[in-house]
């Protein structure tokens, strides 16, 4: 466990230690504290992709871009339309990618250790 | 000290708590989390704090509020031990942030030992004042290596450093120790094997 700690150094380090604190009444405290229910985060994230997609469609449908692009597409990649949303697309995935990486910086988001 | 089959028990114990709370909404799962870990976590978290007994229980009631909230994001890869002992050094560290931006800053008088542990034989207050000597960093993975018993990766987990890191303070903090100890007769130098 801990290799590069000698001996006589960790024994006087645990010997002040002290150990684990009694409970004295805390587990009641902090169980009186808890919510009445868990939060449950998924439903909200899942309308707001939703939400997301559905936004995107209906602009996208009434702009030309979408046809624009087809049309470009078919008659060559180097397209300007095509460009543009190929652009945007990697935008979108720069956006998704600075917000999972805040994810696992939040406290505890991610367990990077093998037990 | 626990072997290696008690930690892996505990540690399944702990992921089937955390798969009745999460899947069923299992508050008396929670409350047996809670109760086995309470007391290194509060541990953890009176040593961080240097005895500030109210200041380390405010901080563990949080760090086990936040751990109720955040629990669907424990993937099971870390004990669940060294989730909470992260969870609640951020929440210290958060605490310190806070009070640094306010008014003042008590600077603790790192030669001046502790009311909390008056009481404490002379040895322990001696080890105590070489410990309070060192830098935060070298205190911090110290306590997590030595006192909680992680290993190094774990208390880099915890910690958030780099493992080399984690390993230079724990080889500085232990060589400056180690002198400081001999200089005040706490350990004859021949033990250190010098």
């Amino acid at each position: 466990m801990n290799d590069e700690l000698d001996d006589d150094i960790a024994a006087l380090l645990r010997d002040g230690f002290g150990g684990p604190v009694p409970d004295e009444g805390f587990c009641d405290r902090v169980m009186q504290q808890l919510p009445a229910k868990r939060h449950n985060r998924a439903w909200p994230t899942l309308v707001g992709i939703a939400s997301g997609v559905a936004a995107s469609g209906i602009s996208l449908m009434a702009a030309p871009v979408m046809a624009s692009a087809w049309d470009d597409w078919l008659a060559g990649p180097s397209a300007q339309s095509v460009l543009a949303l190929m652009a945007a697309g990697l935008g979108l995935s720069i956006l998704a990618l600075a917000w999972a990486l805040a994810e696992v910086q939040d406290t505890g988001a991610i367990s990077t250790l093998k037990v | 000290m626990t072997c290696v089959g008690d930690e892996s028990d505990a540690a399944r114990d702990d992921q089937a708590l955390v798969a009745r709370v999460l899947l069923a909404d299992d508050r008396r799962a929670f409350e047996q989390l809670l109760r086995r870990h309470q007391g290194m976590v509060r541990a953890q978290l009176r040593r961080l704090v240097r005895g500030n007994l109210a200041e380390a229980d405010d901080l563990a009631q949080e760090t086990f509020l936040l751990a109720w909230r955040k629990l669907d994001q424990f993937r099971g890869e870390a004990r669940f031990s060294t989730w909470l002992y992260r969870i609640a050094y951020s929440c210290f560290l958060q605490a310190r942030r806070k009070q640094r931006a306010g008014a003042e800053h008590q600077p603790v008088d790192l030669h001046e030992p502790q009311n909390w542990l008056d009481e404490r034989a002379d040895r322990r207050l001696d080890v105590e004042r070489a410990v309070q000597s060192l830098s935060a960093p070298e205190q911090a993975v110290l306590l997590h290596v030595a006192q909680l018993g992680l290993s190094h990766e774990e208390a880099a987990y915890v910690l958030g450093m780099p493992l080399g890191t984690v390993k230079s303070h724990a080889r500085r903090g232990q060589a400056r120790l180690r002198v400081l100890l001999a200089d005040w007769n706490v350990i004859a130098d021949k033990e250190f094997g010098r």
